[in-house]
């Protein structure tokens, strides 16, 4: 998938695959990748500036762990990150919805 | 070159271009550097090539130069944020600053002070008195010598 098109949903993502409960960087990249089905190949480096924003504004928290013998920056959700997943995922529902209206995917297939 | 060669390399180059705090900084490749270790040991999986897994690793994060630019534009950000929201503040005290340099060197001086320097025979035959004194506690004879 293009970047282009993954892009502005990011956060949303990170988000969401937090709901599952707190993850390192790696983790998230995984996560990401096995909930695609490995289509979102986004270069890996580019989750870091976006967890970093996440926290500053509020919707995550972090903090070190040493796993697997390795120092690592673990990240969950805030509160306000669980309020704004749940927020995230109904405009995006309500945004998928509208999309599938305007493409019409039964009448274009049928046609 | 092995793994901890390329991923050192790697580091190296990011440190090079980020321009954010060194706290920051510090966090971000220690962030890193985990990701692309566990990134290779992955790789290692599916190849028995130390070097070409930590090749791969680096691939799949990105380039140095991309990821260190989406650091700094963050970072620059928040100052110009910074920036913006002390400006009031900068400019209010910059102002009070000269007005007060102004009133200080235009303005009218303290007002006189009335207390006088103690007399000279005063101060010979009282040396621990204080240097001055108010023209109440002057004595009747310097007083009388009009001093």
């Amino acid at each position: 998938m293009a970047l282009g098109e993954v892009q502005g949903h990011v956060d949303g993502m990170l988000l969401a695959v937090l709901s599952g409960g707190p993850l390192h960087g790696y983790g998230v990249t995984e996560e990401l990748r096995r909930r695609s089905g490995g289509e979102f190949d986004l270069a890996e480096g580019t989750i870091y500036p976006a967890l970093h924003r996440l926290e500053a504004s509020g919707l995550l928290v972090s903090r070190w762990e040493v796993v697997g013998g390795r120092r690592r920056r673990v990240y969950a959700l805030s509160s306000s990150g669980r309020r704004a997943a749940v927020d995230r995922r109904a405009s995006w529902r309500a945004f998928r919805c509208a999309v599938d209206a305007v493409f019409g995917g039964d009448a274009l297939e049928a046609g | 070159m092995d793994v901890a060669d390329r991923i050192d390399a790697y580091l190296h180059e990011l440190e090079r271009q980020l321009r954010v705090p060194r706290r920051a900084r510090r966090r971000i490749l220690t962030e890193v550097r985990a990701h692309l270790l566990d990134a290779a040991e992955a790789e290692r999986s599916w190849t028995a090539e130390g070097g070409y897994a930590a090749e791969r690793a680096v691939l799949r994060f990105g380039s140095a130069a991309e990821t260190a630019r989406q650091f700094n534009h963050r970072a620059g950000r928040r100052n110009a944020l910074l920036r913006r929201a002390l400006a009031p503040s900068i400019a209010a005290f910059a102002v009070t600053s000269m007005a007060t340099a102004t009133v200080w060197a235009f303005g009218p001086g303290p007002a006189p002070s009335r207390s006088r320097k103690a007399p000279d025979h005063l101060a010979q035959r009282h040396p621990y008195a204080a240097r001055t004194v108010e023209p109440s506690l002057r004595s009747g004879r310097a007083r009388a010598h009009g001093r």
